[in-house]
């Protein structure tokens, strides 16, 4: 069940990506195995709306997303509706698991640093 | 080097022939120059992407307009399915006698008058009847002609595995070509493949009476889809260009008892897939052969499955056209861990090396060489050293100890990682800088990807260097114009628990400091080479790029270059060049076999740019209505001469916009 939740959230990030487009969206066939699904993170130890860390996140985006992956201005978040946070820090911790070339960040990347990101996509949409 | 030995035929026979195919290549040339025809995508079956271009002068680019554009048959069908959506729009026309031929990234084919833009006739093959292609998508770079008296055609292939031989005139299928006018290429490898996994993005080349097809295979690292046991092979068909008939198959890996098949241990040819070659192929019809730059096999960046050097992957590998029999190769990436798969046509050039002539073939490399090979014979022009390289520290690995450095020219970009290298145009930039590197492995070209922190720091990354934008050559000074930019990637290994492989790679592209790229400017340049001595002459940066950065503005930096590739078109005085647009990926295709991607909205620097052909100063440019997502060509219609450039597509209407130059 874990498995299938994870795939739903996958599935809503890249299917609602931009609400302009109506392409589907889906995963491949093959499915992340059980065991590398992480737990869920702690709640955010911060205010997800402090424009320091939204702007500690921008600079992390704009040196390991933005570069031909999610572009500078990124269309999969500009007016975003309808994302869940900590949805959106378990695929940076996690990466793309078989379904995309999104590498893991969670050696990279502290708790701290991974959700200073979700501040920084946060603010660019509506959720 | 390992090579080959020639396999052709006595050299009386090939001189005889020499004489008659020298004189009707003269005349081919002849007639491209005089009459403005860009009868090939790159111009020309040796790849120059040049045109003579009288009166397109230095004085004459200061006034250069948008003359037309022409709005593609995609956008109407996408109007009508919701389901397609196209990668940008990479599709660069053909220029015979005044008409255009144009593909488009779902594969039509429509007939365009060149003077007014206005279509005279279009042909809708359905490639998108069963979705989206492998990889990135709608993409379809180009078309071929070909002519022999009234028989006229347009040949071709398309993103859901066919190949198609049109009439010309009237955009009707031949119908006796093939089966009704079409090939299926899924059918002739040694096994069938999903057509899903296959597309053909380059347009095939016709050497002789033989047409080549290029075919990309899914790339597993592009979309992170676990590789299959049986990948696709990247075998090369061949075809009659007559009559649609297969006339050989060159097997990628070579199979038991063919030349390289020693290279792959434990039968490892037997299940290894891609090192296909997506990019176009070159030909020298004089000597009939014809040139195959080969790419990575699966998986790209973990070969614990494929030990050994792995041939044809990353070779230029020349074949008899007729035949398909093997002439002579270079590998030019042992046992490939990089995805630096050969990206473009060859150029072909004659050239006269310390007095003696040498007709030559040069491959541009992702990793920044410029390889150069007697075309006849394989043999180098200038000695490539092997040189020790870095070694793999992942489980099951075994990368090469060594690999091929050319000596001669020097390389065109940035290779490997120092500290050095960081961007230091403020402290608080370098500062920063560091930090983001410290996050990665690094080292100098070929250090291998790896397990720990965000990966390796790949630089040149997977996309260039050089890459599929190719580069121009003047055939009458030897000059090459090589774009090229550093674009780093991370590259991260993972362990996998229920896949064929142990591991597979992830990927990323790294940026710098507050959007800035991380290394020194230029972030991106044009080189000219003498490629009669293998000297250098000039290198300038490709576009403007972000002087105007908050971070920077205040330097006053003059031009500093796109941190992205550019596509260039060349005529005698003039170096046309366009940098690429830019655009993010915002998902995948519903068949999962491919990135859905968003072209930008508010480009920040859609221009073509024209640079004085001796030494690169800039002379003149236009803003464009959308920036260049595809290759540029020039022609010439009445008395005016045009270059066109693909803008669009992603979500953008896919055009064509020509310039008046003269």
């Amino acid at each position: 069940m874990k498995t299938h939740r994870h795939l739903t959230l996958v599935l809503a990030l890249l299917a609602a990506s931009v609400p302009a487009l109506a392409f589907n969206a889906v995963l491949p066939d093959s499915a992340p195995s059980e065991e590398i699904l992480a737990d869920s993170p702690n709640a955010p130890t911060f205010d997800l709306g402090d424009r320091a860390r939204i702007a500690a996140g921008k600079a992390r985006y704009q040196s390991g997303c933005a570069d031909f992956c999610h572009g500078h201005q990124p269309a999969l978040f500009v007016d975003r509706e309808g994302l869940d946070p900590e949805y959106v820090y378990n695929t940076i911790r996690d990466g793309g698991r078989g379904a995309t070339p999104m590498p893991p960040w969670g050696e990279v990347f502290s708790s701290e640093e991974i959700w200073e990101l979700v501040a920084y996509l946060r603010s660019l949409g509506q959720w | 080097m390992k090579k080959s030995k020639t396999t052709r035929g006595s050299p009386q026979a090939v001189r005889g022939a020499l004489c008659l195919t020298a004189l009707l290549a003269a005349m081919t040339t002849a007639f491209a120059g005089n009459d403005g025809n860009w009868t090939e995508y790159t111009a020309d079956k040796a790849g120059s992407r040049y045109l003579a271009g009288k009166g397109v002068t230095a004085e004459s680019v200061k006034s250069m307009k948008v003359a037309w554009r022409w709005t593609m048959p995609d956008n109407a069908i996408a109007a009508d399915n919701a389901e397609l959506r196209t990668w940008v729009n990479e599709s660069t026309p053909l220029a015979i006698d005044g008409i255009l031929y144009s593909t488009s990234p779902m594969s039509t084919v429509s007939a365009i008058d060149g003077q007014s833009g206005k279509t005279l006739w279009t042909y809708d093959p359905q490639a998108y009847k069963d979705g989206t292609p492998p990889n990135l998508g709608f993409i379809n770079r180009g078309l071929t002609y070909w002519a022999d008296g009234d028989d006229k055609r347009i040949i071709v292939g398309t993103g859901d595995g066919y190949l198609i031989a049109l009439d010309a005139k009237t955009g009707k299928p031949i119908e006796s070509w093939g089966e009704q006018g079409r090939i299926d290429l899924t059918k002739g490898m040694r096994r069938q493949v999903d057509r899903s996994l296959v597309a053909v993005t380059s347009p095939p080349i016709v050497c002789g009476n033989t047409v080549v097809p290029s075919i990309a295979v899914l790339d597993s690292f592009a979309i992170g889809r676990q590789p299959m046991k049986y990948h696709p092979p990247g075998d090369v068909q061949a075809f009659d260009v007559r009559t649609g008939k297969r006339v050989w198959i060159f097997e990628q890996p070579p199979q038991k008892g063919q030349a390289g098949n020693e290279t792959w241990e434990d039968e490892s040819w037997k299940t290894a897939g891609s090192g296909n070659m997506w990019a176009r192929p070159g030909c020298d019809e004089e000597l009939g052969l014809v040139y195959l730059p080969f790419s990575t096999p699966t998986n790209d960046f973990y070969g614990g499955h494929r030990k050994g050097d792995g041939l044809f992957g990353e070779s230029l590998v020349a074949v008899d056209a007729k035949s398909g029999k093997l002439a002579w190769y270079y590998q030019m990436v042992r046992h490939g861990l990089w995805d630096y798969d050969l990206p473009t046509s060859p150029n072909l050039m004659d050239l006269t090396v310390n007095g003696k002539q040498i007709k030559a073939v040069a491959q541009v490399t992702k990793q920044g060489f410029v390889f150069t090979f007697d075309r006849a014979t394989g043999k180098p022009v200038w000695p490539i050293e092997d040189l020790a390289v870095p070694q793999s520290t992942v489980p099951g690995e075994r990368s090469a100890a060594t690999q091929p450095h050319p000596t001669v020219p020097a390389p065109f970009v940035q290779q490997g990682v120092t500290e050095n290298d960081l961007i230091d145009l403020t402290p608080k930039l370098k500062e920063e800088a560091a930090k983001i590197l410290a996050r990665y492995n690094y080292g100098p070209l070929y250090t291998p990807p790896s397990l720990t922190k965000a990966g390796t720091l790949q630089v040149p990354g997977v996309l260039g260097g050089a890459s599929w934008a190719g580069a121009a050559h003047n055939p009458k000074t030897n000059v090459m114009y090589v774009p090229s930019f550093t674009i780093p990637f991370g590259i991260k290994i993972k362990k996998e628990n229920a896949s064929v492989y142990d591991y597979t790679g992830t990927w990323a592209g790294v940026g710098g400091p507050q959007g800035l790229p991380l290394f020194k400017p230029p972030f991106s340049t044009v080189t000219a080479i003498d490629m009669n001595t293998g000297k250098h002459l000039w290198r300038i940066p490709a576009g403007k790029g972000p002087v105007d950065h908050p971070a920077i503005k205040d330097l006053k930096l003059d031009r500093v270059g796109v941190p992205r590739e550019s596509f260039v078109a060349l005529t005698d005085e003039i170096l046309f060049l366009a940098p690429e647009g830019t655009h993010g990926v915002i998902g995948l295709s519903s068949r999962g076999n491919a990135l859905i991607t968003q072209a930008s909205v508010d480009e920040k620097e859609p221009y073509l740019y024209a640079h004085d052909a001796r030494n690169g100063d800039l002379v003149g440019e236009l803003r464009l209505p959308g920036a260049a997502f595809g290759a540029l060509m020039t022609y010439r219609a009445g008395d005016k001469q045009y270059v066109v450039v693909p803008i669009g597509g992603a979500g953008l209407p896919a055009e064509l916009v020509a310039v008046q130059v003269n």
